[in-house]
């Protein structure tokens, strides 16, 4: 060790380390602005989006004014699900996060619940704790018994034209903060990008879309 | 900086060849493990500085990370001419110099993507290749800090720096493959 130290590769670390705090500063200011604009325009303008799948035209004549929501896993953890009830109607999203995703609409009243969707069906019940039941997709069965959903957990999802067709995706954030969720092109599926909380905007196929939060209690999506 | 490493300066004991991997490599670790610690603890913001001329942020990624990408082609390359695996007739003066400084380009085009990814996406795991990239990415910056305070060491065993230098390319190279590539054949080659 009698020779000389090189001083080269430790000045290239730390021209790196300043260089990525400098931008790390940056970006933290673009954050800061970017949210307070979007808040700012999102109170003149609401988000123009289009509501999932047929809107339910069985509600009760006198629903309830129950407006909760429910995620969690299903019973074996293979696919997670989000319910959200809304004055008697009821969205749920059923989705493995790869390859199998089901939107259903349907009625949930008298702590019942019944909803369908092109290739599944949910029958259960739901009190202020949880919702439980059967859901069948793709002729499987899965039981599930999943809690209320606090936000940010719970049901997102997100409709845009992104090169000229319609994608639209479906995100389940669980209380563990984990995502499950699938991007719809045209019938492909891919995983979703991750959705960002609490803005819930997201880069699906390279163009940034906002996803709505379908809880129920906003009424965005039913 | 780029003096060829003399036989005197192996003279040194098992014991301290022993210390001068270690702390580096502890070193490289702790940088590695911070990474992805804040990647994961961290809200990711979703939100980055845009550079113009580009669609997106991802776009602007997607090109940095290509062109450290084909800096560290460069680096192989000229690593291989080094190390005279790669017979060219009487390897050049600047080769060295070459290597150190398409290495410096590299390292400093992926800090901004690396910047982006950790701040607005952080280390997630919803499916194998952000899973991969995450843990590759922490790992690329770990194993890079090695390969530097490596270079700051004398007497060596003569593997090791190849070794270092290895393992940073396959990362960058995974990192790449894991992202820009990926990128290039589900959205497509976009500025």
């Amino acid at each position: 060790m009698v020779q000389r130290k090189p001083r080269g590769p430790v000045i290239t670390l730390f021209v790196g380390l300043a260089t990525a705090i400098v931008l790390f500063v940056l970006g933290t200011n673009a954050a800061t602005e970017e949210l307070n604009s979007r808040n700012t325009s999102a109170a003149v303008a609401p988000p123009a989006t289009t509501p999932p799948a047929p809107p339910a035209t069985t509600a009760p004549a006198a629903p309830a004014k129950i407006r909760i929501a429910y995620a969690g896993r299903v019973d074996g953890g293979a696919a997670s699900i989000a319910i959200a009830l809304r004055d008697g109607a009821a969205i749920a999203y059923l989705c493995d996060g790869r390859r199998v995703e089901e939107w259903m609409i349907g009625t949930a009243a008298d702590g019942k619940l019944s909803l369908s969707g092109d290739d599944a069906v949910l029958t259960g019940s739901y009190d202020k704790d949880s919702a439980s039941g059967t859901v069948t997709a793709r002729n499987k069965n899965w039981t599930l018994d999943i809690p209320v959903a606090k936000k940010p957990t719970g049901l997102y999802r997100s409709t845009a034209d992104i090169r000229n067709a319609r994608v639209v995706t479906g995100w389940i954030v669980l209380a563990n903060g984990e995502q499950v969720g699938v991007s719809n092109t045209g019938g492909k599926l891919a995983p979703a990008p991750p959705l960002r909380l609490p803005s819930g905007s997201a880069t699906v196929n390279g163009s940034r879309v906002t996803a709505d939060a379908i809880d129920g209690a906003s009424g965005a999506g039913f | 900086m780029g003096r060829p490493v003399l036989d005197s300066d192996r003279e040194t004991s098992a014991a301290d060849r022993v210390v001068l991997l270690l702390v580096p490599l502890l070193i490289g670790s702790a940088v590695a493990v911070a990474l992805g610690v804040y990647g994961r603890l961290h809200t990711p913001t979703g939100i980055a500085v845009s550079v113009a001329g580009f669609s997106s942020p991802q776009t602007v990624k997607v090109w940095l990370a290509s062109g450290a990408t084909l800096f560290a082609l460069i680096q192989l390359f000229s690593a291989l001419v080094m190390y005279g695996k790669i017979r060219w007739t009487s390897a050049p003066q600047w080769i060295a110099a070459a290597h150190r400084w398409s290495g410096r380009v590299a390292f400093l085009l992926s800090i901004p993507v690396a910047v982006h990814c950790l701040y607005a996406l952080g280390v997630q795991s919803y499916d194998m290749r952000v899973l991969v990239h995450s843990v590759v990415g922490c790992l690329f910056f770990g194993a890079f800090t090695v390969k530097m305070l490596l270079l700051t060491r004398r007497g060596l065993p003569g593997w090791v720096l190849p070794l270092a230098g290895g393992v940073v390319f396959t990362a960058l190279v995974t990192m790449w493959l894991t992202s820009s590539l990926w990128f290039f054949t589900t959205v497509g080659v976009q500025l």
